[in-house]
């Protein structure tokens, strides 16, 4: 059996990688629109971005925006090239058209 | 081997559904609102100028054809409003979007300096009639659906091409065809096309 990232497999985590490398390199989404988009609790998502940050694969910045602190999340390149080698891992595992 | 082909499968269809998601987000929220805006603005200030076409403005000796008198209003609140919308709205903050602010500016800047170096050939006296105003109006408008158009054209959404050469359009019909009915006209499929474009927006990044 193909040994998949243990980091990314997951279905939370996975979801917020595949939103974050959807964006153009360089960008970041906010915390509160990718919990809306991924439909999870504040908590639920805090913790799988911490999982992803300790592994290097996203990084999350601070800013205020009309006085109120927001946190933007954006995938390093490691993360972009840990989350291609995801997606070729799991294409190897479906037969061969 | 097959639960783990499933379980594959499902993972990618996962990826393509959040990508999809996040793209469309960052497409259009936020933009969804600036057209709300914009197109409110277009409607008040077209549907003023057509009741104003007989307003005067005089200064002293000196006296102009005052019907655009509501644009002085509703186009600062307008951009003071998408300053605000795109700064706290944005799901997406994007490491072009300084570039894009910036591209938004000097599209101005060379609309103005366009007319001052044609100006020796221009009669400035026009623009203190009312078909000098109107014909000024069209020009402007074109500026930014030449923007839409340019954005489109370079992955912000197909629909900006549209809505851009959908506007410039009926701006040229309504200032060439039907000149009598032109402010009404582009209120209608101006701020109206704007307004839709912001309700497509906004079921577009709510779409699950």
């Amino acid at each position: 059996m193909m040994e998949l990232n243990e980091t990314i497999h997951q279905p939370v985590r996975l979801r917020i990688m595949a939103a974050l490398v959807a964006l153009d390199p360089g960008s970041t989404f906010n915390f509160v629109d990718l919990r809306g988009l991924l439909g999870v609790t504040d908590g639920n998502l805090g913790a799988h971005i911490l999982k992803l940050e300790e592994a290097g694969y996203i990084s999350t910045k601070k800013k205020f925006i009309a006085r109120k602190p927001c946190t933007f999340i954006g995938v390093t390149s490691k993360g972009r090239a840990a989350f291609e080698e995801y997606v070729d891992s799991l294409k190897a595992i479906l037969p061969q058209k | 081997m097959e639960s783990t082909q499933r379980d594959a499968s499902q993972a990618l269809q996962d990826i393509e559904q959040a990508g999809e998601k996040a793209k469309r987000m960052s497409l259009y929220k936020g933009a969804d609102l600036i057209y709300m805006v914009w197109g409110v603005a277009w409607l008040i200030g077209f549907v003023v100028q057509h009741f104003s076409r007989d307003f005067t403005l005089r200064f002293g000796d000196f006296s102009m054809h005052g019907s655009g008198w509501a644009w002085n209003i509703v186009v600062p609140i307008a951009i003071i409003l998408t300053l605000i919308i795109g700064r706290r709205r944005s799901a997406v903050q994007s490491a072009v979007d300084k570039s894009i602010g910036v591209f938004w500016w000097l599209l101005f800047v060379y609309f103005a300096l366009w007319v001052t170096v044609l100006s020796p050939v221009i009669d400035f006296q026009q623009l203190y009639t009312a078909e000098g105003q109107r014909v000024l109006l069209a020009g402007i408008i074109l500026v930014p659906m030449f923007a839409y158009v340019v954005m489109g054209l370079f992955g912000y959404g197909r629909y900006m091409l549209w809505l851009g050469l959908g506007i410039t359009a009926a701006n040229v019909f309504g200032l060439l065809v039907i000149p009598n009915w032109y402010y009404l006209w582009m209120a209608v499929m101006g701020g109206g096309g704007l307004f839709a474009a912001g309700i497509f927006a906004r079921q577009a990044w709510r779409r699950a």
